[in-house]
Order: C-alpha cells, then sequence, then structure tokens
C-alpha cells in the first residue's frame, strides 16, 4: 500500500480511520487509484503517514468526560 | 465501565474495538491492549488525523522524555482536548493510585507528550471528578 512515500489511508466524514485491512466498510484508497469522493489519499510527505502499514491502528481521548467510571464498590471498572 | 465509553464513542465513526487505557487493581493498562484472540497488541497508534502517536506499544511506557510523537488530544469525532484523563496508570506502565483508596488518583493530561500523558503529578484530581478516557484500538 506504500508507493513512492505515499499511503493509502481510508477515510470517513474527512476523518482518517485507518489503511488498508483496517478500513472495513469505509474502504480504501491506493496510490494513484480513483477517488470517488467518501475516500482519499494521504497526502505526500506526511511524516506520519510514511510509516503506516496494514495494521495501523487509532487511539483517541474522549470528547467528554466521565465521573461514572466505578462499579458497586466504588472502584474503578475497566 | 471505561471500556464501554470507548467503544461507545467510536461507535458510528471508527472501526473496530477499542478499550481504555485504564488500570485495574487486576490489571495494568498495558496488558489489556490485546486482540480478540487474547495476543499483545504492539501498535503503531495514530490519531484520527493521521498523526502517529507513538509507534509500539513498549513505547507508550519508555523512559523516554517524550514517549508520544503526538499528543493523543482528538477525539473520535476529532474534537481537540486537552484536559485531565483518568489512567490509574504510572508512566512505567504499572498500576498507578486507583479510586477509591487513593486520595489522589493517578491521572494523565491528554495535551502531553511526555510521561504525564498518563502520569502528571500536578493537578489532584479527586476521585469524584469528572475527567477524559483515552481509547486503544486493539481489533
Amino acid at each position: 500500500m506504500k508507493r513512492g512515500g505515499h499511503v493509502s489511508r481510508c477515510f470517513a466524514a474527512g476523518i482518517v480511520v485507518a489503511s488498508s485491512a483496517a478500513c472495513g466498510s469505509f474502504g480504501t484508497t491506493d496510490a494513484g487509484g480513483a477517488e470517488d469522493g467518501s475516500v482519499e489519499e494521504a497526502a505526500a510527505g506526511d511524516a506520519a503517514a510514511s510509516d503506516a502499514s496494514a495494521h495501523d491502528l487509532i487511539a483517541f481521548v474522549t470528547g467528554v468526560g466521565y465521573a461514572d467510571i466505578t462499579g458497586p464498590d466504588r472502584s474503578w471498572r475497566t | 465501565m471505561a471500556d464501554v465509553k470507548c467503544q461507545a464513542e467510536a461507535s458510528g465513526r471508527l472501526p473496530g474495538r477499542f478499550v481504555a487505557w485504564f488500570s485495574s487493581v487486576a490489571a495494568p493498562a498495558p496488558s489489556r491492549l490485546v486482540d480478540a484472540t487474547g495476543q499483545p497488541v504492539n501498535g503503531p497508534w495514530f490519531r484520527v488525523d493521521g498523526m502517529r502517536i507513538v509507534a509500539s506499544r513498549s513505547a507508550l511506557v519508555g523512559t523516554a522524555s517524550t514517549p508520544l510523537e503526538n499528543p493523543i488530544n482528538l477525539s473520535a469525532s476529532r474534537v481537540k482536548s486537552g484536559g485531565g484523563v483518568w489512567t490509574g496508570t504510572r508512566s512505567d506502565g504499572s498500576v498507578g493510585t486507583l479510586c477509591p483508596t487513593g486520595a489522589t488518583p493517578t491521572t494523565g493530561i491528554a495535551a502531553d507528550v511526555g510521561p504525564t500523558w498518563t502520569d502528571q503529578k500536578v493537578f489532584d484530581a479527586k476521585c469524584g471528578d469528572t475527567l477524559l478516557l483515552y481509547c486503544f484500538q486493539v481489533d
């Protein structure tokens, strides 16, 4: 999926979801391939994307805070 | 509880399974980064904008002055946040101070790339506070 410094990635609603296999129903792009509007290709020279692979994973911080993460005994629950 | 909240925020926005970077007495956060078969997930992890956060799981809790390449400060819907984060996890990946036993539970700062991303020592959070959660994709 990596060609000439380009990395194929998949996007959904403007959000980079992941690359290749992890894209699932969001679809993927391939360098030089067609774009259909819902799928875009990452920009060339993107330092972060240069290391992307078929196993990209996402991490995020929640958009809202939580106070109720405790169990019945009020200890934290994973 | 924390994992459910992560999955709920990812739902409809991001594919895959997410768990919280959150320690319990039974399991430090790094040990919870496993796939559905129980195999460790080693990253790398990226933000939703494509910027790499960290190259590997070990780097998350490494001794580097900046374990993270970019802060985990974007939500699943791409909202930027720099607030406090529940982690219960020290910078070496071990279990920190947990609620309700700790008067000052271990928390992190979402804007940070240093060890304070998971264990900041400035803001004295209390167990009843409302803080964020880090969510990591594992499948």
